[in-house]
């Protein structure tokens, strides 16, 4: 069974402002890697075509006052929030997104793929039910979580490890008993939320799991997250399908964020999740891409580790070129798995009530 | 005066134009090439085609060739070593001497292909492990990655690895040829049918890939006047069929030894039966020597046809074979013609090969077909050659925030900042400065196609807007003005 990587040249067209850190060259050098690499002829690879997301997509996770307030302003444009413009024709591009991530979870339940990684933009997480900003207007990876569940997989998990605390998302499933949402985060970025007291309300509780993290954590943080809360929550919930917010803006050269994960980190990471979804799910994965700003450096192989993980192929090229070194070793911060384990054992706290694994 | 010369298996084509004169000779390689060649007179335009180095190519095992391959982060590479070289074509990672002089230490390979990731967009790493190499290995048996141009590093890889063992054969027969023609002043055809360089040949010899296929496509089409069509040639060991479109071969991708490479071949169908065929019971798919017809020792295809009542060279010679044989030898070989011809539905077929005159109007007959065998068709292949004209490609990746151009592979000074506009006039300038330098005419170089543009903005926080384009522009193959 083969990967499916959804992509269209339409998603490097939307641009808010041409200096403004989510534009288009984030999509167009992954791609010019991509085509260097020649991952199109791969035999475990298929590239799928996106479609724009419908409205009633969009109106399973959003309001209809904010969609309406979004079609409103597409004519002419508008400030969303003091990072994110919505400049005149954007919904269009907005909608290519979602629908991207539509059609990448389409893809695996039909089997027409094992697994699928949605390489679209804009990103959506920082999207709620009724409002947008850091850079979202649709929130990709809940549209796609919630076609899921409406063709009838109602148990979904959603792995978000962007840098940023997907608020949005958090929004969208706060009180959903079906849908487990985690998030590791650097702590006091923006937006701001995202503390580990935050677990869920009502039919929800218990499926919020917050994992904020200092500046300065690597590999060693998220491996033992992945090992120590992500993986036996997962096993505990037991989902038809993971969704996986994939940010790339934790890596040690992000201009935005201050994180150091590598890009073996990335595709460790990914693997665990893969082998995860394995053991859960029939393989039912898809990656949606969030965040990633160092557009140039390591984003496009930081994709690509991401893809060779989905794909099952070979890792041992996946690293960092020699010169990114003193910047690795400047950027880890060698307390941060011992704050990390502090932050852990007062989520054991706050989750004890809902997990038999704590 | 235009001469063409076309190295064939077992023969050696020659046309030359002289005013409205055309001369064809066909000379057997058994009387050893040197002797086809001197008959060449210098003066005039010469121009050779030649698919022999690839189709004498033994894939060699792995132990014979050495692959050093400069992935830098990303997918797994065979023969991978240090190094990096990042989109932007900047250093990331330089190599370490030490660790190839160790590869080359312990490794028996004779031939080496050095590809790097991004190496067309700065070759200074390949250069750097070539440098290297020079003291392990000949220079004449390494291949570069960075020549080939086209972008996907796993199809240079594979086309450097062909290149490695290619390179040797082409350069020794530019030698051979250069004893005969003063400072190298002649032209070798390229798969696409244009022509190109003995320089450039070297640096990528897969170019010369399917040259002999498209020489006869071009030769049809300057023998005929017609554009579209499909060309059946006839040769001593193989019937190939190559549609031709617009007076050109089409061109198709190439896989060699399994893997996919950057090899640009042409579409074409390709039969292991000609005049030389061997007949026992049958009509067998090799080749072993020359036919009794031609005063050889060996019952051959053209023979059998004699038997049926051809008169192709010295026919009574042929008469040993049976007569039922040689009619199920020709019945076979139709029967299988019109199944090839089947797959390409085609409206006119235009014979070449010396077997053409003869075979051609059977062919007709079967398939009912229009035909057309032009006057020497037997040479078509050698007049296509000595009519083509210069075509260049030029794979350009601009950059200009960095202020960086590479072109071929090779990094250039650019001309200050372009507009996309001004840096396709500037490249279209160059190759037309670079095919007149080598003796094209004019009105050939008029025919300019870009055949990909890629262009993305670069920004950055507080310099300016830099942008980004990969272009492929060529002069296109066609046949010469100058062509009488
Ligand atoms: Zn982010």
């Amino acid at each position: 069974m083969r990967t499916g990587i959804v992509y269209h040249t339409d998603y490097l067209l939307h641009e808010q402002r041409p200096k403004h850190p989510e534009r288009r060259e984030r999509i167009a050098y992954t791609l010019d890697l991509l085509d260097e690499e020649e991952i199109w002829e791969e035999p475990g690879i298929k590239k799928i075509e996106p479609r724009m997301a419908t409205e009633d997509e969009v109106l399973a996770a959003h309001n209809e006052v904010y969609f309406n307030y979004l079609t409103g302003i597409d004519k002419k444009g508008a400030d969303i929030d003091i990072n994110t413009y919505g400049p005149p024709g954007f919904l269009k591009g907005a909608l290519l997104s979602a629908g991207g991530a539509v059609c990448a979870a389409e893809a695996v339940f039909s089997r027409e793929v094992r697994n699928a990684f949605a390489l679209v933009r804009p990103p959506g997480h920082h999207a709620g039910r009724s409002f947008g900003g850091g850079f979202c207007y649709l929130n990709n990876v809940a549209i796609m979580v919630r076609a899921v569940q409406n063709s009838g997989y109602k148990r979904v998990m959603i792995i978000d490890w962007d840098a940023h605390h997907g608020n949005g998302t958090e929004d969208i499933f706060y009180e959903d008993p079906d849908v487990l949402y985690t998030s590791v985060h650097q702590s006091s970025l923006f937006p701001g939320t995202g503390p580990v007291k935050d677990a869920g309300y009502g039919e929800g509780k218990g499926l919020n799991i917050n994992m904020p993290v200092p500046p300065g954590s690597s590999d060693n943080v998220y491996r033992y997250l992945m090992e120590e809360v992500i993986i036996p929550a997962g096993e505990e919930f037991r989902p038809d399908f993971i969704a996986i917010s994939a940010g790339q803006d934790n890596h040690f050269t992000d201009p935005l964020t201050s994180l150091a994960l590598t890009a073996r980190g990335y595709a460790d990471m990914m693997s665990e999740a893969v082998a995860l979804s394995d053991k859960l799910c029939n393989g039912r994965l898809t990656a949606v891409l969030e965040g990633g700003y160092g557009v140039e450096g390591a984003l496009p192989y930081v994709n690509l580790a991401i893809i060779a993980s989905l794909a099952g192929l070979d890792l041992s090229g996946i690293r960092e070129p020699a010169s990114y070194e003193p910047l690795l070793r400047y950027e880890v911060n060698d307390k941060a798995l011992e704050i990390t384990k502090k932050m852990v054992s007062k989520l054991k706290k706050v989750h004890s009530d809902y997990w038999n694994f704590i | 005066m235009f001469t063409g010369i076309d190295i064939g298996g077992t023969n050696t084509d020659i046309a030359v134009i002289r005013n409205n004169n055309i001369e064809t000779e066909k000379i057997s390689n058994e009387k050893g090439i040197s002797s086809a060649f001197s008959k060449i007179h210098s003066g005039g335009k010469i121009a050779f085609s030649t698919s022999q180095p690839l189709n004498r190519l033994m894939v060699r095992s792995a132990g014979e060739i050495c692959i050093i391959t400069i992935p830098g982060p990303g997918l797994r590479r065979e023969g991978a070593v240090k190094g990096a070289v990042t989109i932007r074509g900047d250093v990331a990672e330089d190599i370490d001497p030490d660790e190839i002089k160790q590869i080359f230490g312990e490794t028996s390979a004779e031939y080496l292909a050095i590809a790097g990731k991004f190496s067309t967009r700065n070759p200074v790493l390949e250069e750097r492990v070539h440098e290297v190499a020079l003291d392990y290995f000949c220079d004449d048996r390494i291949a570069l990655s960075h020549f080939i141009g086209e972008i996907g590093f796993p199809s240079r890889i594979a086309t450097t690895i062909i290149n490695a063992q290619l390179k040797e054969v082409t350069l020794g027969i530019a030698e051979i040829i250069g004893s005969y023609i003063p400072e190298q002043d002649f032209f070798f055809m390229k798969s696409d049918g244009g022509l190109t360089s003995p320089d450039m040949i070297f640096k990528n010899p897969s170019e010369l890939y399917s040259s002999s296929q498209a020489a006869v496509v071009l030769g049809a089409k300057y023998l005929t006047g017609i554009d579209d069509a499909l060309v059946m040639d006839i040769g001593g060991t193989t019937t190939d069929f190559i549609p031709m479109k617009n007076g050109l071969p089409e061109k198709t991708m190439v896989d060699v030894g399994g893997g996919r490479t950057d090899i640009k071949g042409i579409r074409a169908l390709s039969l292991p039966f000609g005049g030389d065929s061997i007949v026992e019971d049958g009509l067998l798919p090799f080749r072993e020597g020359v036919s009794l017809a031609f005063g050889g020792k060996f019952r051959t295809f053209t023979d059998a046809l004699n038997v049926c009542g051809y008169e192709i060279g010295n026919f009574r010679s042929s008469g040993v074979i049976d007569r039922e044989i040689s009619e199920i030898v020709l019945n076979s070989y139709l029967d299988e013609v019109s199944k090839a011809i089947s797959v390409f539905s085609p409206n006119l077929i235009i014979g070449t090969g010396y077997l053409a005159p003869v075979l051609m109007p059977e062919i007709s007959a079967i398939t009912g077909i229009r035909i057309s065998v032009p006057e020497h068709a037997e040479s078509a292949n050698a007049v296509g050659v000595a009519v083509s004209r210069v075509s260049l490609s030029m794979k350009v990746h601009y950059d200009s925030e960095k202020k960086k151009l590479s072109i071929n592979g090779e990094l250039r000074q650019p001309p200050g900042k372009l507009t996309d506009e001004e840096l396709i006039e500037f490249c279209a300038a160059e190759l037309r400065k670079t095919a007149l330098g080598l003796g094209s005419p004019p009105e050939d170089c008029e025919d300019i196609e870009i055949q990909s543009f890629r262009a993305y903005d670069v920004v950055r926080e507080r310099a300016g807007t830099g942008r980004i384009v990969d272009l492929c522009i060529s002069i296109l193959p066609g046949i010469s003005a100058e062509a009488p």
